[in-house]
C-alpha cells in the first residue's frame, strides 16, 4: 500500500498536508450542505446522498493517491494517456449524446463519469514528464514537441465532444508550463501564439447557444429569458444574500427555482444567497488558503516534476474558481465549469481529489532522505 | 529555500511569487464583486428578488348598479373570467398563438400592448374579458406553455334590460387615450373601464369601485406557492335613478320602428320618469368588446342610433310653442278676450301668404279655440303684434334656447331666434316675416324634446320650471352631502291667465281639439300637439319622400288641475301629431297603474319585463 517503504507512520502523519486537506474538506462539506439545500425539494433530491458517496470516495482517493509516489505516476503517464485517449475516442464513437454532446462514460450501478475531467490529471503528469527538463536548461522547440502533441490530441478530442468548458479548463496546464519553463523569448512567444491560435478554433466550435451566452454576458438586461435570465437571476440571488444570508434552505431565488442549476454551476450563487457575504468570505478564504498552500508545496518540491505538478494543480483550480466565481457575479461569461469541491458531480470531485492527492504526495516527499 | 536547488526551479521562485500575486488579485477581485452585489447593492437585489417571487394580480371591484326608481336593475355586474397577459414575458410566437386561440385580432393585441407600454404598463394587460368556455378550455390546456397568461375573476357590466333606457344609462368601455389625459381620470390605469355616455359617464366616479389586489408567492414557473397578502377591492356604489322602468318600457314600445324621443317628467320637481330615444342599440355589445366594423356601423348609421334624441337632437317645436306664445299674449295684456283673429286658411303679411294648417280656415277664433284647434293665423297675428323680442323673452322663460342642465352629458341648447342672433349670424336685419313663423314654432326655432316637456310642464305648474333631474335630490345628497337642489325658475302668472291656458290645453285633448288621441277616461289629460314642417307642403307632397314628412309632437300632462306628470313625444317624420298623442296616452295609462298611491301591480311589471326580455 505505502509506496514509500522507508517511511514510518509517524513521519508520514507529520508530513501529511493537514492544512490543505482540512481546507479542502471544509469547502467540500459546505458544498455538500448547499447541494442538499438546492435539491431536497426538487426532482434532484437524490443528489445529496449521491454527493455524500462521492465525497467519501474522494477522501479515500485523496488518501490513496497521497501514498503513491508521484514520480511513479509521472513515469506511468504515457500509459495513462493512451488509456484515456482510447476511452475518449470510444465515447466519441459509441456513447449516446446527452444534451447534444458525448461526454459520459457509463459505469455500473447507473453511474457515469466524464473521462475528460480525469484527463486533466493525465495531462498534468505528461507535462511533468516531458517538460521537467526546462528547470535546469534552456529547452529547444523539439523538447516541447512530445508534450505539445499529447496535449493537443486530448484537447482536440474534448473539443470534438463538444465540451468547450472542460477543454478550456485544460489550458491553464499549458500556460503554467510556459510560465515556469526556462525557455527563450522566441519559444515563449511561439507557445503563446499556438495557444492564441486555439481561440478561433474554439470560436468556430461554439454552438449558437454558446454564442448567446457571450451575448448574454455582454448585455444581460436585453434578454430577460434565456441566458440573460440566468445571469440576472444569479446576480439577484447573490445580492439577496446580503451580509448574513437568507439562511439555510431559506433563499427564495434558490428554493423557488429562479436560480438555474443551483447545485452545480451556480452553486456559489445559491450559497451566497443563503449564507451571505460572510459565507462567501469564508469559502473564498478557504480556497485562498488551499491555493497558497499548494503554491508553497510547489516552491518546496524536491524536483521540477513536483513543482510543475503542484503549480499545474494550483492553476487549474484557480482557473475554475475564477471562471465560475466570475460567472456568478457576472464578470465573466456563462460557461459550464463547475466550482471545484463544491459543485455536485463525482467526476470533478474525484479529479480534484486525485490532484490534491498528487500535491500532497509532492509535499510529503519534499525531503530527500 | 531548499537544499536541492540544482534540481528545482530555483530561478522560478520569482514566477511562483507572481502566481501568488495573481491569485491574490483574483480573490480580491471576486471578494470585491461579492461585496458590491451583496452589501452595497443589497437593497436593489432584494427588491428584485421580491418582485421575482411576489406576483400581484388585480381583483376587480364591481361597478355600482344602476337602478330604476323602484330599485329594479338597469345595469349591474357579474363575475366573468378575464385573461391577462404579462407583456414582458411573452414572445411574438406565443402572442400569435394566444391571439388566434382566443379569436383575437393579432394586430389589435399588438396595439393594446403598445398602448399599455406607453403608459408604463407591462403586466396584467387585459387580453380578453368574459372568456367563453372555449377560450377557457384553450388556455387551461396550454397553461404550462402560456405562462405569461393569467386568469383572473373580473367584473362584466350587464345591462339586463338591454336597449331599454340605453340612451339615458349609457354604456362603459375602455378609457381612451383622450380620457386618460383628463384630470378626472388621472388615477385610472390603462385598460380601466369608464362610463362613455349617459349616466355611466355622468356619475362615473360614484359608480366606479377601487380595484384590489392579491399577492402570491410564485416559483420560477409561476406556480402559486402561497398567498401572502390581499388588498380588498371596494365596490362602486349603486345609483338609483328617477326613471320608472315601466314608463320607460312603454315609451320605447311606442317608438318601435320609428325615429323619435319620449321624455316624461314630474313637473313638481323635475324628476325624469322616462327618457327614450329611437332607434337604439344594445349596450351589452359595447361591454363584449366591439369589433371595429360593428362600431363603425353604429356610428355611421344615418338613423343615428347612438344619438340621445331626447336631449341631443333639436327639431322645430311647431305648435307646441303656442301655449307659451299665448302666455306672452296674456301676460302682456295683448291677448285679451277681445283679441280675435279671423282665419280664412291663411294670412297675407309683408307680401307673403302664410298658410294655416287648416285650408278651409277656422273662422273667427280667440285664444282658447286658437290653441285647442291650433289655429296658425291667430298666432301669426298675435306674434306680429307682440314682436320678436317679446316672443324670444317668453320662449326663453319657458326654457327654450338654453340647456336644461339635466344631469346627463352632451345636452344641446336648441335655439330661440332673435334680432341679435340674426344680425350676428348672417349680418342681415330681422325680417318681419320671420316673426310670423316663429309664432308657430317654426323657422330657426329649434328645441329638444326635454325642453318641450319642461316648457309645458312648467307652464302647467303655473310658471314653475324645475330643472330636470335623472337622479333624485335624496340620492344626490348621498353623493354630495353639500348638495343643494337647484332653484326652479319661477314666473308670476295671473291665476286667470293660467286657467285660460289650462282650459285651452284641456280643450286640445278633451274638446274639439287636435289631441283627442290622448284622451283618457281615468284622468283628465291636457296637452298640445305640434306638427312641424321639414319642407314646404308642396315639395313634401310632390316628392313623396319619407324624410320630408312632418315631425310630429305631442306634449301632455295630467291631471290637468294639479299636474303630476308631463310627457313629450316627438316622432321624427311622424307625419301627424295624432300618432305622438297616442304614444303619450299609452304612457299615461301605465303611469296611472304605477301612480305612487297605486300599488305596483303585476300587470305593470309585465310591461317592462316582456319588453326587456328575461334578464
Amino acid at each position: 500500500m505505502n509506496a514509500v517503504p522507508t517511511r514510518g507512520g509517524a513521519r508520514w502523519r507529520r508530513d501529511f498536508d493537514w492544512l490543505m486537506a482540512g481546507a479542502a474538506l471544509l469547502v467540500g462539506i459546505l458544498g455538500l450542505f448547499q447541494v442538499y439545500s438546492a435539491t431536497f425539494n426538487t426532482k434532484f433530491y437524490s443528489a445529496f446522498s449521491q454527493h455524500v458517496v462521492w465525497l467519501v470516495l474522494a477522501i479515500v482517493v485523496f488518501t490513496a493517491v497521497s501514498h503513491i509516489n508521484y514520480r511513479h505516476l509521472v513515469s506511468l503517464s504515457p500509459v495513462l494517456w493512451a488509456i484515456g485517449v482510447l476511452l475518449l475516442a470510444a465515447i466519441l464513437l459509441l456513447a449516446e449524446p446527452v444534451n447534444g454532446s458525448r461526454r459520459w462514460l457509463p459505469l455500473p450501478f447507473g453511474l457515469s463519469i466524464q473521462i475528460s475531467e480525469f484527463m486533466k490529471v493525465v495531462l498534468l503528469l505528461v507535462v511533468a514528464k516531458y517538460c521537467a527538463g526546462s528547470a535546469t536548461k534552456m529547452l529547444r522547440l523539439r523538447d516541447f514537441l512530445p508534450a505539445a502533441l499529447l496535449f493537443f490530441a486530448v484537447f482536440l478530442l474534448v473539443v470534438l465532444q463538444p465540451d468547450l468548458s472542460t477543454s478550456l479548463s485544460m489550458l491553464p496546464i499549458a500556460v503554467t508550463v510556459l510560465f515556469l519553463s526556462r525557455i527563450s523569448k522566441k519559444h515563449w512567444l511561439l507557445g503563446a501564439l499556438a495557444l492564441a491560435l486555439l481561440v478561433p478554433l474554439l470560436w468556430a466550435s461554439l454552438k449558437p447557444y454558446q454564442r448567446d451566452r457571450i451575448a448574454g454576458f455582454l448585455s444581460p438586461e436585453e434578454a430577460p429569458l434565456g441566458i440573460g435570465y440566468q445571469i440576472r437571476q444569479s446576480k439577484i440571488a447573490v445580492g439577496t444574500g446580503g451580509m448574513w444570508g437568507q439562511g439555510f434552505v431559506q433563499g427564495s431565488q434558490t428554493q423557488l427555482r429562479f436560480l438555474p442549476t443551483p447545485h452545480t454551476d451556480f452553486i456559489l450563487a445559491a450559497f451566497a444567497e443563503e449564507r451571505g457575504f460572510a459565507g462567501i468570505a469564508i469559502v473564498l478564504g478557504l480556497y485562498y488558503v488551499l491555493l497558497m498552500r499548494i503554491a508553497d508545496t510547489a516552491r518546496s518540491a524536491r524536483d521540477p516534476e513536483g513543482t510543475l505538478l503542484a503549480m499545474g494543480v494550483a492553476s487549474v483550480l484557480l482557473f475554475h474558481i475564477m471562471v465560475n466565481g466570475g460567472m456568478v457575479v457576472n464578470k465573466l461569461p456563462v460557461t459550464g465549469l463547475p466550482l471545484p469541491l463544491m459543485s455536485y458531480g463525482g467526476s470533478n470531485l474525484l479529479t480534484v481529489a486525485i490532484m490534491l492527492g498528487i500535491v500532497n504526495s509532492v509535499r510529503i516527499r519534499r525531503f530527500v532522505n | 529555500m531548499t537544499a536541492f536547488g540544482a534540481l528545482t526551479y530555483r530561478a522560478s521562485h520569482r514566477r511562483l511569487r507572481l502566481f501568488q500575486v495573481f491569485a491574490t488579485a483574483v480573490f480580491v477581485g471576486l471578494l470585491g464583486s461579492f461585496w458590491q452585489i451583496q452589501v452595497v447593492d443589497h437593497e436593489r437585489y432584494r427588491e428584485q428578488a421580491r418582485q421575482n417571487r411576489i406576483k400581484t394580480l388585480p381583483t376587480a371591484a364591481a361597478r355600482g348598479n344602476i337602478l330604476d326608481r323602484h330599485g329594479r336593475s338597469i345595469a349591474d355586474s357579474e363575475i366573468a373570467l378575464t385573461a391577462m397577459i404579462d407583456a414582458a414575458n411573452t414572445s411574438a410566437a406565443n402572442l400569435g398563438r394566444i391571439a388566434s386561440g382566443l379569436d383575437l385580432d393579432i394586430d389589435r393585441v399588438w396595439q393594446t400592448l403598445q398602448d399599455a407600454s406607453d403608459y408604463g404598463r407591462f403586466e396584467h394587460i387585459v387580453l380578453k374579458e368574459d372568456l367563453s368556455q372555449r377560450d377557457l378550455a384553450f388556455l387551461q390546456a396550454r397553461r404550462h406553455t402560456f405562462r405569461e397568461v393569467d386568469l383572473v375573476e373580473g367584473m362584466r357590466r350587464r345591462y339586463p334590460a338591454q336597449q331599454v333606457a340605453v340612451h339615458a344609462t349609457g354604456y362603459i368601455g375602455k378609457a381612451s387615450r383622450r380620457e386618460l389625459a383628463l384630470r378626472e381620470f388621472l388615477l385610472l390605469d390603462f385598460g380601466s373601464d369608464v362610463g362613455k355616455s349617459g349616466i355611466e359617464r355622468q356619475y362615473n366616479s360614484w359608480l366606479t369601485g377601487t380595484d384590489g389586489s392579491l399577492q402570491f408567492i410564485v416559483d420560477s414557473v409561476g406556480r402559486s406557492v402561497d398567498a401572502v397578502g390581499e388588498v380588498g377591492s371596494v365596490p362602486g356604489r349603486n345609483l338609483r335613478l328617477t326613471i320608472d322602468l315601466d314608463l320607460q318600457a312603454v315609451s320605447e314600445l311606442g317608438l318601435v320602428g320609428r325615429k323619435g324621443a319620449v321624455v316624461a317628467l314630474d313637473p313638481r320637481n323635475g324628476e325624469i320618469l322616462a327618457m327614450a330615444s329611437a332607434p337604439s342599440f344594445d349596450p351589452n355589445q359595447f361591454v363584449a368588446g366591439f369589433q371595429d366594423a360593428e362600431w363603425r356601423a353604429l356610428n355611421s348609421d344615418p338613423a343615428t342610433p347612438l344619438l340621445n334624441r331626447a336631449i341631443q337632437g333639436t327639431w322645430a317645436i311647431g305648435s307646441v310653442i303656442k301655449p307659451i306664445i299665448g302666455l306672452a299674449g296674456l301676460q302682456t295684456g295683448v291677448a285679451g278676450p277681445d283679441f280675435t283673429a279671423h282665419c280664412a286658411g291663411g294670412l297675407n303679411y309683408g307680401g307673403h301668404y302664410f298658410r294655416c294648417h287648416k285650408r278651409d280656415g277656422h273662422g273667427t277664433v280667440a285664444l282658447v279655440e286658437a290653441i285647442a284647434q291650433s289655429c296658425d293665423v291667430y298666432f301669426y297675428q298675435l306674434g306680429v303684434t307682440l314682436g320678436i323680442d317679446v316672443l324670444e323673452r317668453y320662449a326663453r322663460l319657458a326654457g327654450f334656447g338654453e340647456r336644461t342642465n339635466v344631469d346627463l352629458p352632451d345636452e344641446v341648447p336648441g335655439l330661440v331666434p332673435s334680432v341679435r342672433w340674426k344680425v350676428r349670424r348672417s349680418l342681415q336685419p330681422w325680417r318681419p316675416g320671420e316673426t310670423v313663423v316663429v309664432s308657430i314654432g317654426q323657422g330657426a326655432m329649434a328645441a329638444t324634446p326635454i325642453q318641450a316637456a319642461l316648457a309645458i310642464g312648467g307652464l302647467a305648474m303655473g310658471g314653475v320650471w324645475h330643472q330636470p333631474r335623472i337622479v333624485s335630490d335624496g340620492q344626490m345628497r348621498l353623493i354630495d352631502p353639500d348638495y343643494e337642489p337647484p332653484e326652479p325658475r319661477v314666473a308670476t302668472i295671473d291665476r286667470e291667465h293660467l286657467t285660460t291656458l289650462r282650459e285651452a290645453m284641456w280643450q286640445v285633448v278633451n274638446g274639439y281639439g287636435t289631441g283627442r288621441q290622448a284622451r283618457l277616461s281615468e284622468v283628465e289629460v291636457c296637452g298640445k300637439t305640434g306638427t312641424a314642417q321639414r319642407v314646404s307642403n308642396e315639395l313634401r307632397l310632390r316628392s313623396g319622400r319619407a324624410d320630408f314628412e312632418d315631425d310630429a309632437w305631442f306634449v301632455g300632462f295630467a291631471p290637468c288641475a294639479s299636474p303630476e306628470i308631463v310627457v313629450a313625444a316627438l316622432l321624427e317624420n311622424g307625419a301627424h301629431s295624432y300618432y305622438a298623442a297616442a304614444v303619450v296616452r299609452d304612457l299615461l295609462q301605465v303611469w296611472l297603474l304605477n301612480r305612487p298611491d297605486a300599488p305596483l301591480t303585476d300587470s305593470s311589471r309585465t310591461v317592462a319585463q316582456s319588453f326587456a326580455g328575461s334578464p
